[in-house]
């Protein structure tokens, strides 16, 4: 995620192409929620998808996910249109892209075990870990999988209220890895959670990034939290995609205008700079105000 | 304590300047069916009048238990405020009975929370709102709070005040909810605003705006400014002094630059350390 | 950033007692007192219902002509041998009152799993798809809210004739609105919850979800709609036979009494009073309960 552990992207062809995504909801008054969205997903990198509330962000994901139809344009998963591909091959292909949701807490059924809520993805595809004799399988896959995101694998017969949200994000994550994805969409994963908990997961998503090889597709709000993934960056606004570039260009000579104003707003972690640098030079030159 | 710390410490305000408002060795549980949750524990904090103080701290570390307790907020029970005093003006706040501390919040100690969706009344003009709290503290006549709320609403950078003043709550975008709320507060004109995570529901570039309405405000009105965040960068931007709490502790408390340039505890090195920075590193 | 082993969580012990478990919400139920007391009741009368022949020192519509209108044994004129007294055929009030809880709990029982039963299922269905089959089957309950239960009771009675089950069939098709439009507010609900995102990214078909991840989180209000259900199936099924129109004559039901005591009120009190305490308690017991499995049933009243 960060420069110096990034792979170098492998194939020449993006893992993911979308093609003039449209989205439109409402029946007499239209909104259109994405708009002549076009935008590739390179094996590998992880693409940051910024952009403030209301942007269709969300939106976008639920389309490329194909959990909602686009009105206009296309998404092409490893060149195959999700459009025209059979029932069959769109279960094939949704193993291969996995979502991670913002709110630890919804994004659990409450009534499930941790074993239950991992397994699923599991069980939905693969046949081999039905009945009892595939249980112990999915136990002995869910423990692995636990362990893969730091989590004890003896957790398994808990519920997810019993966690904290930083636990119950790395299960989400674990349950993500459960189908061997080559794609994972992240949703805001760490908005939910304390800074201190945000960089152990941030950490943990790099460090799988680098093992699997995985692809990540990163919608945050949080710039400060986008500079330090990212590899490229798209900035959305009203449906539309304002500008995509590589990280470091987007940060240091962003383009478009609204990009420029994102980043004026983050507030800057540092006393002596942002807004109230001049109104504490004479203070700390010893002059009362 | 190093020389020069003393010496910016005294510089910007009078030395023998009372603060407005203390917090001494205040200790808050939550008794709970099951257990007890320390929430507080021994906190003493001050803020002088014009002086921005941040709390901040991540979930669970008790700052919001103490921002309540100022003003007796935290429900009771569970809560039981074990120890400690909270003096403002004099009185021990947390002595007086309801209807005494009735009479200072939103007048004397005003406060703004984190959802204006959840903090104003969905089915009342908000303009209506902002006068609410003038007629219960000052007796104005319907028409003088009317005029006053006008007022307050243009005083916060909401355009076309009158218009607004007819709309309800949804019919505003969370940035506008979010003035309404600081005008609600500043109505009475308050000697401390309490505001507890004001941007945290916001988007950057609004919290950018709210921010800054904030601190204009503090300055026209001298007002103190407890603020509560989760999120140093917000400190850095608007805070003189800044109190780090973790676990229902204070562990580290002073002077912005200082706890910037030299923070004393781990918790706080761990803390800026942690926290992702837009410059890179 | 640099790599690192994957960062420790923080520490999980594993092995804990967990929530959800029958055991645990047993053991919470008992700790409210009155909710114990109510479902001692409920305990006492299923008992009563299902060992009725055992219990009942008589055969409840044995007549004694000669024993008619006895009080109960602690007035002057009654005596032991038929603690709370005779009825106007000289038929043991105890026996009667024990029978009687056998076609009450039935009713109960029978009409709530019904009407339940088809209310779940359309209120899944409903919720989860919207569209035109939310609207057809809203309007469908509807129509059947705007025909009064008890007025198509009497019509389906009169027209089929009275019987057992025919009281539960129209008790159940009566009442499964309610569940539906429970169920179709609280799936609506879950429907935009992540947890249901989740899964169907992951490729999980309409029918399992709706019956792994729906279904359990609608059962706390479903338990609630449905003792209250069984509460008013108990008193519709007396209402029913209060009218003659339940189930026939030598089947005992505390409705049928109800109705042969009302003409001795004035005189002899017993008649009408014991089986009218029986329905009440039955019904107050039944809600008590579901209150409180309500408040029990839901895992994360457990957290802390």
């Amino acid at each position: 995620m960060s420069p110096e552990t990034r792979t170098p992207a492998a194939a020449d062809r993006p893992l993911l192409e979308l093609d003039g995504l449209r989205k439109e909801f409402g029946g007499r008054n239209v909104n259109v929620a994405v708009d002549d969205v076009s935008l590739e997903v390179r094996e590998g990198e992880t693409l940051a998808l910024v952009g403030e509330s209301g942007c269709g962000k969300t939106t976008l994901t639920r389309l490329l996910l194909r959990l909602l139809e686009p009105t206009a344009g296309s998404v092409r998963f490893d060149g195959r249109d999700l459009a025209t591909v059979s029932a069959t091959e769109l279960r094939a292909v949704r193993r291969q892209m996995q979502v991670v949701l913002q709110d630890p807490y919804s994004s659990m059924n409450p009534r499930m075990r941790i074993t239950d809520i991992v397994a699923e993805p599991l069980i939905t595809h693969d046949p081999a870990v039905r009945g009892r004799r595939g249980r112990a399988r999915a136990r002995e896959r869910v423990g692995e999988l636990l362990e893969a995101v730091g989590l004890n694998a003896g957790i398994q017969d808990r519920y997810p209220h019993e966690f904290s949200g930083g636990q119950r994000q790395r299960v989400s994550i674990a349950r993500a890895l459960a189908l061997q994805p080559r794609l994972l969409v992240l949703d805001e994963p760490t908005s939910a959670l304390d800074v201190s908990v945000q960089a152990t997961v941030l950490e943990l998503l790099a460090e799988l990034q680098t093992r699997l090889g995985l692809t990540y597709v990163f919608v945050s709000h949080n710039l400060a939290v986008v500079r330090q993934v990212a590899d490229r960056v798209a900035v959305m606004r009203r449906g539309r995609l304002v500008e995509v570039g590589e990280a470091e260009q987007v940060f240091h000579t962003p383009q478009h205008p609204y990009t420029r104003q994102l980043l004026d707003a983050v507030p800057v972690l540092d006393p002596r700079r942002g807004r109230r640098a001049a109104e504490r030079a004479p203070r700390t030159s010893g002059e009362s105000r | 304590m190093t020389m020069d710390r003393q010496t910016r410490d005294q510089s910007h305000r009078p030395v023998d300047a009372e603060p407005l408002l203390q917090i001494k060795h205040l200790s808050v549980d939550f008794r709970l069916a099951t257990s007890v949750v320390h929430a507080v524990q021994d906190v003493s904090l001050t803020v002088h009048a014009g002086e921005t103080l941040a709390v901040v701290g991540e979930s669970g570390s008790g700052k919001s238990a103490t921002a309540l307790s100022v003003l007796g907020l935290n429900p009771t029970p569970p809560c039981v405020y074990t120890g400690g005093e909270i003096l403002f003006d004099g009185h021990d706040l947390l002595k007086l009975s309801e209807k005494e501390l009735g009479r200072i919040r939103g007048r004397d100690i005003a406060m703004v929370f984190q959802d204006p969706m959840t903090s104003l009344d969905p089915l009342q003009h908000v303009g209506a709102q902002v006068a609410e709290v003038l007629r219960h503290h000052t007796g104005m006549s319907r028409a003088e709070a009317r005029e006053a709320a006008l007022d307050a609403l243009d005083e916060v950078g909401i355009p076309d005040p009158a218009q607004r003043y007819r709309q309800y709550p949804h019919e505003l975008s969370g940035g506008l909810r979010q003035r309404v709320m600081i005008a609600t507060a500043l109505v009475g004109r308050p000697r401390v605003l309490i505001a507890d995570e004001p941007t945290t529901a916001l988007d950057v570039t609004v919290q950018r705006q709210i921010l800054d309405l904030l601190v204009t405000l503090q300055h026209k009105h001298d007002m103190a400014v407890v603020l509560i965040t989760h999120d140093l960068a917000v400190v850095a931007e608007t805070a003189d002094r800044v109190a780090v709490m973790n676990k229902g502790e204070v562990v580290e408390s002073g002077d912005v630059l200082d706890v910037f340039d030299r923070p004393a505890d781990d918790y706080t090195r761990r803390l800026l350390a942690v926290t992702p920075r837009l410059e890179a590193a | 950033m640099t790599v690192t082993a994957p960062a420790a969580a923080d520490h999980v012990p594993a092995g804990t007692p967990t929530v959800g478990s029958g055991s645990v919400v047993l053991r919470a139920l008992l700790r409210n007192k009155l909710a114990v007391l109510a479902l001692a009741v409920l305990v006492l009368l299923l008992a009563a219902a299902l060992f009725a022949p055992l219990i009942a020192p008589y055969d409840p519509n044995a007549q004694d002509l000669l024993l008619r209108l006895r009080p109960p044994a602690w007035q002057d004129g009654g005596s032991g041998a038929h603690p709370l007294g005779t009825d106007q055929l000289g038929r043991d009030m105890l026996s009667r009152v024990i029978y009687g809880a056998r076609v009450s709990l039935l009713v109960g029982a029978g009409a709530a799993l019904l009407a339940g039963a088809i209310g779940t299922v359309v209120g899944l269905v409903s919720g989860y798809f919207g569209g035109w089959a939310d609207r057809v089957l809203m309007r469908l309950a509807d129509i059947q809210l705007a025909f009064p239960a008890l007025l198509l009771a009497l019509a389906i009675v009169g027209f089929l004739g009275s019987g057992l089950w025919y009281v539960i069939l129209v008790l159940g098709f009566t009442g499964w609105v309610s569940y539906a439009r429970v169920v179709r507010s609280e799936v609506m609900s879950l429907r935009s919850r992540d947890f249901i995102t989740e899964a169907r990214a992951i490729g999980v078909t309409d029918a399992t979800i709706m019956r792994r991840h729906l279904l359990p989180n609608v059962m706390a209000p479903l338990a609630t709609i449905a003792t209250l259900h069984v509460a008013a199936a108990v008193v519709t099924e007396a209402s029913l036979s209060y009218l003659g129109l339940g189930v026939p004559k030598e089947t005992v039901t505390w409705g049928s009494m109800l109705a042969d005591g009302q003409l001795y009120l004035g005189t002899s009190w017993w008649v009408a009073v014991f089986p009218g305490i029986a329905l009440m308690l039955t019904s107050l017991a039944i809600n008590i309960t579901g209150d409180a499995l309500r408040d029990v049933a839901d895992p994360k009243a457990y957290r802390r």
